[in-house]
């Protein structure tokens, strides 16, 4: 009995169980199916993330799944209808220019906090430009070569910032593919267009320059173009300031590149020093200062050549760029043409400060050449070290010259110590040599100046007082009255100046 | 005194004149002018920008801040010449150096200065203003 009645019951369930399981699975594939549809109608626009709209469509897809029917369900507008167009380059460079206004506004009125949460809004679109523009530098060149000559409109000149960025960043990213790929196809191409829109305007000029000295982007293939705009700069249609720098970096990287060698160059540089172009003339000195073999044929042509603005250039770029030591050299072998070149002297200062102090003791030991000893002090003097101090006070209170006197005198009143200055300036006028001489009273009196600027009253006052009773001409006269004017009540010392003598 | 004696003196004088000049050669020289100069030093980086790409890192750094900026005015100096002549000093002009710093390293597009600020301008020499003369006077002809 049992028996049946065990085999009528397992058949019942046997049935039922499969058909419930099926039932469920269907109801899955259906409910899951649904979803699915629906999820990929959202991600079909790959210009469009799903993260901006997928979070608040799931949710109401999920509600109405349990909730309604489906004929319940709103009815969503058409994705590409919805869509914002992206913005232009132009747009873009437009936005940045905006920014970029916002950043200086706050900037200036000390509102960091603004200007700081503007700045990283600048950065977020300027990085999304350059990603999204492969090629931006071919739109930035083409709204550059837009940009009208002498603009006042503050907005042109900070389209002109914007894409210069653009431009360098855009040379860089290119550089660094050929690198990588040996292929130079995109970024030769840019640079040449480049150079053939700077004549058009100086803002160009200017951006181009800018982009272009000193990074290794000029090669071979843009030499002509180069050299074009060389003749422009002789005709007094291009900056010759621009050109010369352009040529230099060309050559600068035709030698880096192997593109040219260092003995070609040199040859090259042997025929174009003759050259009436300054431009060229510039080039090839600097070519040959660095070529050992030629030094003292190029020095002497300079010497020989008595031009005061070549040996200065020449003076300049020798003190930044050939090694100290001979740079040193190069500056005192032009001595003869140049009886003053300051600014070579302080860039050498600011590059091997040691190297002048030591030339400088060697000197002052010997007594020998004090237009030189005066030049070192210059350029030591007004670097911002100790040694600087050191060597200035030591010239102050050893140096037999007069004049190497009054340039540490100079050097100490530059710096932004009271007492330093003061004692220079009351040391220096206890020399009859200098208290007695209205030339170089003028010198120091152009030195009380630098108290002026550093604001040390006191220092003025008992300085100006001393000086109004020495021997100064009229002009300088004129000077230190008009420096205490301005720096004391009245004009008026604290204790009333002897005649002049 | 004689009549002798005193022809003798007004000859030694007569004499003299010229001798004191020539005990003071003529130098030969005239000046030379030199045009106004602005050196601009080595810049300062103000900040930057590191931007990456596709694996390339790229630093488009802004290099625009001179550390200083060296003016030497227009003047002269002196040369030789095939003249008699001589160079005399009208007056002393200043050589001027200005020094700037960066001051905020954070600001990516902003006009070029605004984070590039003068820090103090001073004089550090000297140059002359000089006018070519002549070494001797001639005296004016009597009528």
């Amino acid at each position: 009995m049992h028996a049946p009645t065990l085999s009528t019951r397992c058949p019942l369930g046997a049935r039922l169980l499969p058909t419930l399981f099926l039932g469920l699975f269907l109801a899955i594939v259906v409910a899951t199916a649904w979803l699915e549809t629906d999820s990929v109608g959202r991600s079909g626009d790959p210009s469009h993330p799903p993260s901006t709209q997928s979070p608040m469509r799931v949710g109401a897809a999920g509600v109405g799944a349990e909730t309604a029917t489906p004929n319940e369900r709103q009815v969503v507008p058409d994705e590409e209808a919805r869509a914002v167009p992206l913005a232009s380059f132009e747009e873009l460079v437009e936005q940045l220019v905006t920014l970029g206004m916002q950043v200086a506004e706050f900037a200036q009125q000390d509102e960091i906090d603004a200007a700081k949460a503007a700045d990283r809004e600048v950065r977020r679109v300027f990085g999304e430009l350059m990603e999204r523009f492969v090629d931006a530098g071919e739109h930035g060149l083409a709204m550059l070569a837009c940009v009208q000559e002498d603009s006042v409109d503050p907005r042109d000149r900070g389209r002109c910032i914007v894409l210069k960025l653009v431009l360098e960043t855009e040379f860089a990213r290119r550089d660094a593919a050929a690198a990588a790929g040996s292929d130079r196809s995109r970024i030769d191409p840019l640079v040449q267009s480049l150079l053939d829109i700077m004549p058009q305007a100086s803002s160009i000029a200017d951006t181009g320059a800018q982009v272009l000295s000193n990074r290794p982007y000029l090669r071979l293939v843009h030499e002509p173009s180069v050299l074009l705009l060389v003749r422009l700069a002789s005709a007094q249609k291009f900056s010759r300031e621009h050109a010369t720098k352009l040529l230099l970096t060309l050559w600068d990287n035709l030698q880096k590149n192997g593109e040219r060698s260092s003995d070609e160059l040199s040859r090259l540089a042997l025929m174009l020093l003759v050259d009436s172009d300054p431009s060229q003339r510039t080039a090839a000195c600097r070519q040959l200062l660095t070529d050992a073999r030629y030094r003292d044929l190029v020095l002497s042509w300079l010497r020989e050549r008595n031009d005061q603005t070549v040996a200065n250039e020449i003076a300049c770029l020798a003190a930044g760029e050939l090694p100290p030591a001979e740079a040193l050299q190069v500056l005192r072998e032009l001595a003869p043409v140049l009886p003053r070149s300051p600014a070579a002297y302080v860039m050498l200062g600011f590059r091997a400060p040691e190297l002048l102090a030591d030339s400088y003791r060697e000197l002052l030991a010997s007594n020998t050449q004090p237009g030189w000893r005066s030049d070192l002090i210059t350029g030591i003097g007004m670097t911002t070290s100790e040694l600087g101090i050191e060597i200035a006070q030591l010239a102050l209170d050893n140096d037999p010259s007069a004049d190497v006197r009054i340039q540490a005198m100079f050097a100490l009143t530059s710096k932004k110590r009271e007492e330093l200055g003061e004692r220079a300036l009351q040391h220096v006028l206890d020399d009859p040599r200098i208290a007695q001489d209205p030339l170089r009273l003028g010198a120091v009196v152009l030195a009380l100046q630098n108290l002026e600027a550093g604001g040390h009253t006191n220092a003025l006052d008992r300085v100006g007082q001393r000086l109004r009773g020495l021997p100064l001409a009229e002009g300088s006269r004129q000077t230190l009255e008009a420096i205490l004017a301005r720096s004391l009540p009245g004009g008026q010392t604290s204790v009333p100046a002897p005649l002049p003598r | 005194m004689s009549s002798r004696s005193l022809l003798s003196m007004t000859f030694a004088c007569f004499c003299a004149a010229p001798m004191l000049a020539q005990a003071s050669p003529c130098p030969m020289e005239k000046t030379k002018h030199v045009p106004l100069d602005v050196f601009y030093g080595p810049s300062q980086d103000c900040g930057g920008f590191t931007y990456s790409v596709g694996g390339v890192t790229i630093g488009a750094n802004r290099k625009g801040c001179p550390l200083f900026i060296i003016v030497t005015p227009p003047h002269e100096i002196a040369e030789p010449s095939s003249q008699e002549t001589k160079v005399q000093v009208t007056a002393n002009l200043p050589i001027s150096m200005v020094t700037f710093t960066c001051t905020t390293d954070w600001i990516l597009i902003i006009p070029i200065g605004s984070s590039c600020t003068l820090d103090r301008s001073v004089n550090l020499g000297t140059v002359q203003s000089m006018i070519t003369v002549p070494c001797y006077t001639v005296p004016p002809s009597g009528n």
